[in-house]
């Protein structure tokens, strides 16, 4: 059966979490020689991309990008993170995004779902009603 | 109005209007082409699902994979693009349903391309909906007059059936349903043509023809053209179902016809074919006998606790050289509780309609007759039934017996009365007053190529000069003694003003 690169990524994490701290450089030497023996070395970037999921998945951290028409301070990052942790239940991952055609609020991005506050999204709603 | 009330009434609406937060669902497009789109994200998308493209652009959710979306796009998909959001609606695709869609001609989204305005119904009707489950329906026992007289003697339709029309190409099949569509005038049934894969120009000659009768009063057509995208093809079928239920369960009867049905299979082929779903025989994919069984079930014969209402489907199916053993034929045939063949040979012979009487059937049979067609239909049946063993069998020999004659003769009048001009329904009392005579005898001394106008100007005669007789059949919807006796002083006077009759010793000879 051919290996999905979900699957390989899945197997690296479970190897990494049983071993010793310690031996966590000689387990990723291993996992890179084992991807050249499967020539699948090209792969390698989807599967770092699987891994940071499965990583989250696993350690219960949600990635939340949050856009907002000028830089946010870092007590206001801070404010949003803790809101968010608490009734996500999850650690917050913050990123940040400046663009400036959001007029004002902001607009909060994790994995589907997208909950927007911005001054855009209301005037293309009252645009809408009209 | 004044500027002050203006005003007053904006800040009054203004107040009233709340922009909240929206929280939203949304995928990104990895993949378009084609009419279909695979898309990534949207994790709880629904199967069936209607998925906003943005721009007006609408799709809806066929595969759901483990890692992205499979998406027909409804319209025009040159508008989507890759890395464009799509949002989901949390809805399944419903249509708009209503009286205001009658006398409409509508696209399977249920928007008029009839050029007559929008259509603002209040209530919507998903596209697929489970059939009717058991304890809803009840057997067919009401006919629903087609006015073609071969088929309402010999293959009669009840309400609420699924009769399959097949046959080669130009051979009169949608001519057979325009004609059942122009008979249902003042007989209360709602009609709904759907033209799958049609010709945008013999879609107009059809609603041209049904308005110049009257019959657009009464039916809604849905077009799905040639040129439409396979994603409309496919669905056109079930809006057109979703538009009929609605006054089926309104306790109505309803006639939907699906015209046809090989032109859907091959654009849900396309369809399935472009989300990669595993060709199987003649590179349908495995699940087209359910595509068509889920919308035929929807047929349906609700009983009194239910409202009562009915729906009645005629699929077409065009088959290739008279093939009819091929995939969807047989698919189609053994949903449906009959069939009416239709044959090019017996079109060029000039019998129209080219009814094969013999390889036709209803299942539901004689329960969708009223008794006075049962009295002389039976018998009808039997005769054409020698008639055509006969027939192939006395091209060999001329030397035939008295009996083998006559039955030959009387053959040759019955397939006469059978043939019927197109747009030219005939009323089923006027049609028994028709088989009546011809089975009885009565015709036996009219010429055979006579037999056409003689009917013709009998079933004037019978207007004005036996109308109680007519009158009293359609109110009794039985032959008794009595009416037999009508019907025969009818025949009888009327043959006097007639001077092409062969005399019995002519006959004789």
């Amino acid at each position: 059966m051919k290996l999905t690169t979900k699957q390989i990524a899945r197997a690296l994490y479970d190897a990494l979490k049983d071993s010793a701290p310690a031996a966590r450089q000689q387990v990723i030497e291993n996992f890179v020689r084992l991807l050249h023996e499967l020539h699948i070395v090209s792969k390698a970037e989807k599967i770092i991309a699987d891994f940071v999921t499965c990583y989250n998945e696993a350690e219960g951290i949600e990635p939340v990008t949050v856009e907002t028409a000028s830089a946010l301070s870092a007590t206001e990052q801070a404010e949003i993170a803790g809101q968010l942790a608490s009734t996500l239940n999850k650690k917050i991952e913050l990123t940040q995004l400046v663009s400036p055609l959001l007029i004002g609020g902001l607009r909060l991005r994790y994995g589907d779902t997208v909950i927007d506050g911005s001054i855009e999204a209301r005037l293309r709603q009252l645009r809408q009603l009209a | 109005m004044h500027k002050q009330q203006i005003i007053e009434s904006l800040t009054q609406q203004l107040k009233q209007y709340q922009s909240s937060v929206t929280v939203e669902k949304v995928g990104t497009v990895f993949e378009v082409g084609d009419g279909i789109a695979k898309i990534s994200g949207l994790a709880d998308a629904m199967a069936g699902e209607m998925l906003d493209f943005g721009n007006n652009v609408f799709g809806v959710a066929l595969n759901l994979e483990e890692d992205f979306i499979g998406a027909i796009i409804l319209g025009d998909y040159q508008a989507v693009a890759e890395g464009s959001t799509v949002k989901s609606t949390g809805r399944i695709l419903e249509v708009p349903v209503g009286e205001q869609i009658i006398g409409r001609v509508l696209n399977p989204l249920g928007i008029p391309v009839d050029g007559k305005g929008t259509i603002s119904t209040e209530k919507f009707y998903p596209i697929e909906k489970i059939a009717p489950r058991v304890i809803t329906r009840q057997g067919v026992n009401t006919p629903l007059q087609t006015g073609v007289k071969a088929i309402d003697a010999m293959i009669p339709i009840g309400r609420g059936q699924r009769e399959l029309i097949i046959g080669d190409r130009q051979t009169g099949k949608t001519a057979l349903v325009i004609d059942t569509i122009i008979n249902q005038k003042g007989a209360d049934v709602i009609c709904i043509y759907v033209a799958i894969g049609q010709k945008e120009s013999k879609t107009v000659r059809i609603v041209a023809e049904l308005t110049a009768r009257g019959a657009m009063e009464y039916t809604t057509v849905v077009a799905a053209g040639a040129s439409a995208p396979a994603s409309l093809l496919y669905l056109a079928p079930f809006a057109g179902c979703a538009m009929g239920e609605y006054f089926m369960d309104q306790g109505k009867d309803v006639l939907v016809v699906y015209d046809d049905l090989s032109k859907h299979a091959v654009a849900y082929r396309e369809v399935a074919l472009l989300l990669r779903r595993p060709p199987g025989r003649e590179a349908y994919p495995g699940d087209i006998f359910y595509l068509h069984s889920r919308l035929l079930e929807r047929a349906a014969r609700l009983n009194k606790n239910y409202g009562g209402g009915s729906l009645t489907a005629l699929p077409i199916i065009e088959t290739q050289a008279g093939d009819i053993s091929a995939y969807i034929p047989t698919n189609v045939i053994s949903i449906t509780d009959g069939q009416i063949f239709l044959e090019s040979d017996l079109f060029y012979q000039g019998i129209r309609p080219a009814i094969n009487t013999g390889l036709s059937v209803s299942r539901v049979g004689s329960s969708a007759q009223i008794k006075a067609m049962k009295k002389v239909a039976g018998r009808l049946k039997l005769e054409m039934a020698q008639y055509r063993e006969l027939a192939a069998f006395a091209q060999f020999g001329s030397d035939l017996d008295e009996a083998t004659r006559k039955q030959i003769h009387r053959g040759a009048r019955l397939t006469e009365v059978l043939k019927q001009g197109q747009y030219e329904p005939v009323p089923v009392t006027i049609q028994v007053l028709m088989l009546y005579a011809a089975v009885n005898g009565h015709l036996d001394d009219v010429p055979t190529e006579k037999v056409q106008p003689f009917l013709a100007d009998l079933a004037e005669y019978a207007a004005t000069q036996g109308q109680r007789t007519l009158s009293n059949i359609a109110a009794r919807k039985d032959l008794d003694a009595d009416g037999e006796r009508e019907l025969i002083a009818l025949i009888a006077s009327y043959k006097q003003t007639v001077d092409y009759l062969v005399k019995s010793e002519q006959l004789a000879a």
